[in-house]
């Protein structure tokens, strides 16, 4: 019998993926930008269990507003901070809202859009209705409601705000794929096996879209990391910690007195983050969808 | 309970979709009864409800459909009264199934060893996992590597061997095959056919047969069903069906089966 060698939907997806240059080249930049949050977040653990003044924290008000040189790649900032190790600690903060984001986000859209899709009727109407009105709703005032909510300023109402309303788009593609699937024979099949509907849901039917899944993550996560640079531009984000917001923020004060070097490298890790993990989730779909099949 | 002469008896099964002018009786009053051990064919063009007949056994039909009337006797008990609960148990254990069509049949993200593996685990508990889908493999023919296999590896006539092999993990008292060899070629589907009746016989198997076609209907069923827009038209011995068409209808459809060298008359 003609068994070719395993190939399963991943391995032939990381295969087609691997011919696509411009995706290797974004792979190679979100790793880097990996590596670099999770340096970011050694760097942090060290001096908070340490208990002591990271250097990127450190004011020296004599070296405010340097140039780059070599002592500092990216120059400082008017407290004389040095800004590419801010930037580091930028990354992190970035990591952490787009990782945190999507572990809340990420269920609540698989969860009701697996139950609305599945059992369709009054548990569908009620999905629909709710994700509705989640939408209907301005996204950005949405979320800084939310944060504003939240007692603790800082971290905590940005992950909340920004988790907890954007989980309306996956949730609808994922209900429409479910609704799909469960037409499909390997569902009857699996019904006529007696096996129940939870299982069929979660271990028959969401392997088969997972894909969509992990496409959405690729393109919801620097559209969080987007929205809390937005959120701490605008004062009600991170506070005290170096986010790329604040330190933009921080840059367009002195901008026009030629003090570019800050706005301009945070603007550009900012920059090549979204761009690389978006062109990486454009491939990722090419990649992962059997009917593009070569 | 005693022991029923009839392993399923389906008594004036009524199913039907919509209502009031756009009603459609898909199955209507139909009764039929299998044997234990016995292979019986129900026979009808597409949409004559042969197979939301066979869906209904275990309330399976889409969930649009009304079970309008009658008694589906499995054992002896109404499936019809039974809870979802309690047919999700019977379901695969007690009645199993095979589809039409092997290629959409399964899971095409999980190799066919998991998913025999799954059909075994769902209803049986302490069982030698490895030996059970080797055994299973062996029962239908394939070599073990198959286990290993995605779906879009095999051919239609292999996968619909695994498809048996499922349906037999959990020694099912009746087996109601749907259309099992139409989206076959003829040669695959004369295997096919061989394997269900020798199998039949190996594990005293009851069978519920559901075809188009009354070339396969021959060497296979004891008895015949034909149905017709939702009712049963004929019924009988096959011999006696095949040889002696009453209705119309059944001549049709005998007529329709191509043959190499056509009637002389």
């Amino acid at each position: 019998m003609a068994l070719e060698k395993g190939q399963s939907l991943w391995s032939d997806a990381w295969r087609r993926l691997k011919k696509n240059r411009l995706a290797m080249l974004c792979l190679g930049l979100v790793v880097l930008f990996t590596l670099l949050a999770v340096y970011g977040e050694m760097v942090y653990l060290y001096h908070h269990a340490k208990d002591i003044t990271p250097s990127y924290q450190m004011t020296n008000l004599d070296a405010a507003y340097e140039a780059p040189s070599i002592r500092h790649w990216m120059g400082t900032d008017g407290l004389g901070r040095d800004v590419m190790a801010r930037l580091v600690q930028g990354v992190r903060i970035a990591y952490k809202v787009g990782i945190i984001t999507s572990l809340i986000a990420i269920p609540i859209g698989v969860l009701l859009g697996c139950l609305a899709g599945f059992f369709g009727g009054k548990v569908d109407d009620f999905i629909v209705w709710l994700y509705s009105t989640f939408a209907s709703m301005p996204g950005l005032l949405f979320i800084l409601a939310i944060a504003m909510v939240v007692p603790d300023n800082g971290l905590l109402g940005v992950y909340l705000g920004i988790g907890l309303t954007t989980w309306v788009g996956l949730c609808r593609l994922v209900r429409g794929e479910v609704l799909k699937h469960k037409e499909q024979t390997y569902v009857q099949a699996a019904k006529a096996l007696g096996i129940g509907s939870g299982r069929i849901m979660f271990r028959h039917i969401l392997p088969n879209i997972m894909h969509v899944v992990i496409v959405t993550f690729t393109l919801r996560f620097p559209a969080a990391v987007g929205t809390e640079v937005i959120m701490s531009y605008l004062g009600i984000g991170v506070q005290g910690e170096p986010s790329w917001g604040l330190m933009i923020d921080s840059a367009r004060m002195r901008l026009w007195q030629g003090m570019w070097w800050e706005m301009t490298f945070v603007t550009l890790a900012l920059f090549l983050l979204v761009l690389a993990f978006n062109l990486l989730g454009d491939a990722l779909r090419d990649a992962l969808d059997p009917r593009l099949n070569d | 309970m005693t022991e029923e002469k009839n392993i399923l008896e389906v008594q004036d099964l009524s199913v039907h979709f919509g209502h009031g002018e756009e009603l459609v009786k898909a199955v209507d009053e139909v009764s039929f009864t299998v044997g234990r051990g016995e292979t019986i064919a129900l026979v009808g063009e597409s949409g004559s409800g042969k197979s939301i007949s066979a869906l209904a056994l275990t309330r399976l039909a889409p969930r649009a459909a009304v079970y309008a009337g009658g008694r589906v006797l499995f054992n002896g008990s109404d499936m019809l009264l039974r809870s979802e609960r309690e047919l999700r148990d019977i379901r695969g254990s007690q009645i199993s199934y095979i589809f039409q069509e092997p290629m959409v049949s399964f899971n095409p993200v999980f190799t066919i060893g998991w998913q025999i593996e799954e059909a075994i685990r769902l209803h049986r508990k302490d069982v030698n996992v490895a030996g059970e889908i080797e055994r299973l493999l062996d029962l239908v023919q394939l070599p073990e590597r198959s286990a290993k296999a995605y779906p879009h590896q095999m051919s239609g006539g292999q996968l619909q061997r695994c498809m048996i092999a499922m349906a037999l993990a959990c020694s099912p008292e009746l087996l109601v095959a749907d259309e099992p060899t139409t989206a076959l070629d003829v040669t695959v589907q004369r295997e096919i056919l061989n394997l269900l009746a020798d199998l039949s016989q190996k594990v005293n198997l009851s069978v519920l047969m559901i075809t188009h076609n009354f070339g396969i209907v021959a060497d296979l069923a004891s008895r015949v069903y034909v149905m017709q827009t939702g009712k049963i038209v004929e019924e009988g011995g096959t011999k006696q069906v095949l040889y002696e068409p009453r209705h119309d209808y059944t001549k049709q459809l005998m007529a329709a089966v191509p043959r190499l060298h056509p009637a002389k008359n």
